[in-house]
């Protein structure tokens, strides 16, 4: 209610400072209390003393000059609506719940494991579910702020769906092979100041020997948060927004691609949508 | 950016909290991601020191499997399952199922297997326990005929196709092959 009621404030706010200044004292007292913080702070009113409080605070708030759409949208559980696009089934059928042999079992992924059935680690989907839509809420965000999101993989048979994945949402992508120091050591092996991602997504953590890719450490180095999907094979300590599932059937890659990029492409559209991109 | 390069101390937001705290980073140059982090933290920090999860996985087992068990040794593996198929239930659930469903009734436990299989005979399931196969055809003979038909009649009492992988399957099947029937009639080079 309070985000349809800014909405409209905002919109009248560009028509007509004036009449946006008394709608906002008569119908959107409380919803514009909120976006005092990030306001001007106002000097010191008088109030008549009979005003009961919630219309004392709205005085304050019609000193509000400064809207900031990207502190809004973090007031917001989900902002983008991202909740909806993805179900308990939609994994499932996708295989996302399959994990490793138990021999290959990384401690650390331990408490994500549902259970063992014939010595295979079947993955705990009411934790990947959440998990997933946080991931997803974190990558929506970044796009939304103009962030640049890089797509990560050594998964060979995959590379073609993630790379076009990355084309679609207008992103980038690294599916070859990591030379060390890219983000570390990057000035010299480019020759130039480098732009560096703002979020990398990992469709896979693992490298093609079945070790740690060496792109997880250097981001965390550099400070790049990490979003990743973990098998029960992985460890899950460095990667800021693990998913627990399965990264090697081709459904389950399909699907996180496409929820992946669906994200980034809403944060974009509500970026326009908010004229973030006129700045 | 300026920063430790010390990725198992602490987590990426802490490391950036503290330049921010203590002036190193100005308010203006910190990372976009660092108000999100903020606001939608990690449900546990991605630091690297942490406790090693004492957590035991439970097996996953269910009561049935007994039941899976003694079927499978007795009459190996009778089907060809198509896993996309979840209409077509494989011989050994519908076992299982005739299994459970006859323990309800006062059968003793120890003919519930024998039962099982009869009632599934009854209904045209052909079970064939290994011995049985791997014997030659006559000496099968005298039991009922659909059951153990010769080879020359096996198409006959062999399940079809269609009650295998289910119709969807035969018929794109089909389709594909009216496609390739059309591409040939058009008087193109094949490629090659």
């Amino acid at each position: 209610m309070a985000a349809i009621m800014l909405e409209n404030v905002k919109s009248l706010f560009s028509k007509s400072p004036t009449l946006g200044k008394r709608l906002l004292s008569q119908h959107c007292l409380r919803a514009l209390s909120i976006g005092t913080e990030y306001g001007r702070k106002s000097p010191s009113h008088t109030y008549s003393t009979g005003s009961p409080p919630h219309l004392q605070k709205a005085g304050e708030a019609t000193s509000l000059v400064h809207y900031d759409p990207e502190q809004e949208s973090l007031q917001h559980d989900d902002y983008f609506n991202l909740k909806s696009l993805v179900s308990l089934k939609d994994l499932f059928s996708a295989r996302v719940h399959l994990g490793h042999k138990a021999g290959l079992r990384n401690v650390y992924m331990s408490p994500y494991i549902f259970g063992s059935r014939m010595d295979i680690d079947i993955i705990d989907l009411e934790q990947t579910l959440p998990l997933l839509q946080d991931a997803m809420n974190f990558t929506a965000h970044i796009a939304y702020r103009g962030g640049v999101v890089l797509f990560l993989s050594r998964n060979r048979q995959m590379m073609p769906v993630i790379e076009k994945a990355a084309v679609e949402s207008g992103e980038y992508s690294h599916c070859r092979y990591w030379k060390g120091g890219t983000f570390t050591n990057s000035a010299v092996q480019f020759q130039a100041e480098t732009r560096l991602p703002d979020l990398c997504i990992f469709i896979n953590t693992l490298n093609n020997v079945f070790e740690q890719h060496r792109a997880v450490v250097e981001s965390t180095k550099v400070l790049i948060p990490v979003v990743g999907v973990v098998d029960t094979n992985c460890d899950p300590r460095l990667i800021t927004y693990p998913v627990p599932g399965n990264d090697d059937s081709p459904s389950a890659v399909n699907l996180y691609c496409r929820l992946f990029k669906e994200a980034i492409l809403r944060g974009k559209a509500k970026r326009k949508e908010d004229g973030l991109d006129d700045q | 950016m300026a920063g430790s390069r010390t990725e198992k101390i602490g987590t990426i937001f802490k490391r950036v909290q503290g330049l921010l705290r203590s002036g190193a980073l100005k308010e203006a140059d910190k990372p976009i991601w660092y108000d999100v982090y903020e606001a939608f933290p990690p449900k546990i920090p991605p630091a690297y020191e942490r406790i090693v999860p004492q957590r035991t996985v439970p097996k996953i087992l269910y009561p049935e499997d007994i039941i899976r068990v003694q079927f499978y040794k007795t009459y190996g593996n009778p089907d060809v399952a198509d896993l996309q198929n979840e209409r077509i239930k494989t011989t050994c659930q519908r076992f299982v199922e005739q299994y459970l469903q006859l323990m309800k009734t006062d059968i003793p436990k120890e003919n519930l297997f024998a039962a099982t299989a009869s009632a599934l005979k009854e209904q045209g399931i052909r079970l064939r326990t290994a011995e049985e196969l791997s014997q030659p055809e006559s000496s099968s003979e005298t039991k009922a005929a659909p059951v153990t038909a010769p080879a020359s009649n096996a198409p006959l009492s062999a399940p079809s196709v269609v009650s295998i992988f289910g119709e969807k399957t035969v018929r794109s099947g089909q389709e594909e092959e009216q496609d390739f029937i059309v591409e040939e009639d058009e008087d193109k080079p094949p490629k090659l």
